[in-house]
């Protein structure tokens, strides 16, 4: 291309030169290896022979026989279901009580970022720490009130274990929550709250009928944003329990990973992961559908 | 029913003063207006009746009670706001019916209400609209209903009805005057609307750059305006204003005008040689051929049951309102004559009243 050439594209009112490199880049991260995971879905790496051999849809009829991978589909749920109700109402909640010009508000408002930059390899870590039978904080504090039987610690019992690993979650992104609810708390009109007090309104009723109508669509961009990230969590199941004990905090993307690079089974793994987006994509345009979310 | 009482109230935003020494009482019942140009301090202060502004100085008496410091929920008042400030989120029906909702009336109250109001402001189509589909007029009635519809203990109306079409309005006058009558409630009126105020006031208060010029009846206020910028702001029509000297005449007072000597009412209290301002209202000034003034015709403005003349005199514009039939050439001289009584007579310096 010549320079007149790039000149003149750079000016161009059409949108082919400015979406050209976009577009080449999804094709070749994004179209690529989503249509190689198809293919392999119908494939299966046999070990003896080293190679790919074509199977049919065996994988994908596997699935309805797999348990773990009922399993695993009902702990990513649960996980996800959890951990939204908690970062949504937490999230809310903080939000409304930092949405103030008072004195330092804004020095605490700009704090919350601090967990967001901490890679959440990290924050499962930290916890894993604290979270530790003998010296960890949260133990010990759970210990002392006796919340906790010291013969069951959190992450090596099945029942707690994935309550164990929820704390780092919410610990992270509630934060992420309430920057964005403050952002649209923020950005509300004054004009309706003032209505409201001069018609006798309580302030629940004004949560209520005022701030959660008019933050609806702000708490529905949330919910999606959290939501497909929730439903693919890996980090802190990885780093801190590695599904354990036993399968009882295996996800859906730990499982699919485990196929893959613990048990040599791409096609199967690769199936687990088109299982894991076509869940994501049909909830995900459903709730879009059911909000009304407008981009 | 209450009674709203200011005392020496005062309202700084930061080190800007917006209002001065307020101090007037508004008996139960009464049906006052606030009158005055744009950013004289009318919505702050009914804001701050309302709780939604502090008070920076002085006491708010709401009844025998000093509620500076209570929250505008227990006040236990209806406002209309200027910027209508309806909820985005809610129908119209929803809008006028929040706060009977809040305060747990019964549904079949509270749809008997709605639609009482919504029949009087010509909503009744509009009921399951959001606000964003309505015109500026249509939501500046559904902040009416939303007032309309409470018995609180004090209206507070800030230029409810500014976006009205000339009809509307005049049905609208008439329902909030009979509302009015029906329910008694006190209620403050903030407006710029000449006839707004006349007609609707029990008493105006004519604000000026945050403070009160004059409070009165609205034949008060017309017929003995306290100060020049009272009798400017107060009467539909123009007002002219001459300068003058006072002189003792023979029969009493006068002022001698470069437009010529007026004779003025025998209760002023000027001494000869006081330098003065002569107000003289467009419709007290007759056309009068023996008439003391003098000016030479410029324009005849048709305003359909009479005209406006404007003149051209020694003290520069004359406005005289004249019969429709009249006819004159432009340029012609014309002289005019108003009653001593009529005339109203200012300091040329202070611009009050003598
Ligand atoms: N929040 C504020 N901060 C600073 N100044 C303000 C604020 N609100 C109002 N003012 C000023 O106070 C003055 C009075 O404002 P106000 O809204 O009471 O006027 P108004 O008489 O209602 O005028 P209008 O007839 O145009 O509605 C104006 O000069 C305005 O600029
Ligand atoms: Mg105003």
């Amino acid at each position: 291309m010549t320079v007149a050439q790039v000149r003149r594209m750079s000016v161009s009112d059409s949108p082919i030169p400015w979406l050209l490199p976009l577009v080449a880049l999804l094709l070749v991260f994004t179209v690529y290896p989503l249509i190689y995971n198809i293919w392999l879905s119908f494939h299966e790496y046999v070990p003896r022979r080293r190679a790919l051999e074509y199977v049919g849809l065996s994988n994908w009829t596997q699935l309805w026989e797999d348990a773990r991978f009922w399993q695993s589909l009902t702990i990513t749920f649960v996980y996800f279901a959890v951990a939204l109700a908690i970062e949504l109402a937490l999230g809310m909640a903080i939000a409304l009580l930092l949405d103030s010009d008072g004195f330092g508000f804004g020095f605490l408002r700009g704090l919350l970022t601090m967990t967001l930059v901490i890679p959440p390899a990290i924050a499962g870590m930290m916890y894993l720490l604290m979270e530790d039978p003998q010296f960890g904080v949260i133990s010990y504090f759970l210990q002392w009130t006796g919340l906790l039987d010291p013969a069951h610690p959190i992450l090596a019992t099945a029942s707690t274990a994935l309550a164990g690993v929820l704390l780092p979650e919410i610990w992270q992104w509630t934060p992420f929550m309430v920057l964005i609810f403050l952002a649209g708390l923020r950005a509300l009109p004054p004009e309706p709250y003032e209505a409201a007090m001069i018609d006798g309104a309580s302030q629940w009723q004004i949560f209520r009928r005022i701030t959660l109508p008019m933050m609806s669509k702000v708490i529905a961009i949330a919910v999606l944003i959290r939501g497909i990230d929730l439903f693919r969590v890996f980090d802190y199941v990885f780093v801190m329990t590695s599904g354990g004990p036993g399968t009882s905090t295996y996800t859906l993307s730990l499982y699919a990973w485990q196929q893959t690079f613990s048990f040599v089974k791409w096609g199967y793994g690769a199936t687990l992961s088109l299982v894991t987006l076509a869940i994501i994509l049909v909830v995900a345009s459903l709730f879009i559908k059911i909000a009304k979310v407008r981009w | 029913m209450a009674t709203v009482e200011y005392r020496k109230i005062g309202k700084s935003f930061g080190s800007i003063n917006i209002l001065r020494d307020i101090s007037f009482r508004i008996g139960d019942q009464q049906f006052v207006v606030l009158l005055g140009p744009s950013g004289c301090g009318k919505t702050t202060l009914l804001r701050m009746t309302a709780g939604l502004e502090s008070v920076s100085e002085g006491d708010l008496m709401i009844g025998d009670k000093r509620v500076n410091d209570v929250h505008p929920r227990d006040r236990d008042i209806a406002m209309v706001f200027q910027n209508y400030a309806l909820y985005p989120t809610m129908k119209v029906y929803d809008n006028i019916a929040f706060s009977l909702e809040v305060a747990k009336m019964p549904a079949a109250e509270i749809k008997k209400r709605v639609e009482h109001a919504a029949e009087i402001l010509n909503l009744t189509d509009y009921l399951q609209r959001y606000p964003k589909q309505l015109s500026g007029g249509q939501r500046q009635r559904v902040a009416m209903g939303r007032a309309m519809v409470r018995e609180p203990s004090v209206f507070l109306f800030d230029e409810p009805l500014s976006n009205l079409d000339a009809k509307l309005r005049a049905h609208m006058r008439t329902e909030i005057r009979q509302l009015h009558n029906r329910l008694k409630t006190t209620t403050i009126y903030v407006t710029h609307d000449q006839i707004e105020a006349m007609t609707m006031a029990d008493t105006i208060a004519v604000m000026r750059a945050g403070k009160i010029e004059q409070i009165g009846s609205p034949d008060e206020i017309y017929d003995h305006p306290a100060s020049k910028y009272v009798a400017d702001f107060v009467g539909g029509s123009a007002i002219n204003f001459l300068p003058g000297t006072m002189v003792a005449g023979a029969g009493g007072p006068a002022a001698d005008t470069a437009s010529g000597r007026i004779v003025l009412n025998g209760e002023v209290s000027a001494k000869p040689g006081q330098k003065v301002i002569l107000g003289l209202r467009s419709t007290d000034v007759t056309v009068d051929s023996n008439g003391p003034i003098a000016a030479r015709t410029v324009l005849l403005e048709r305003l359909g049951h009479d005209a406006q003349l404007f003149c051209n005199g020694p003290d520069g514009q004359f406005v005289a309102v004249v019969e429709k039939g009249l006819r004159f050439d432009e340029g012609s001289e014309v002289r005019f004559a108003i009653p001593p009584a009529k005339v109203h007579v200012f300091d040329a310096e202070t611009e009050a009243r003598l």
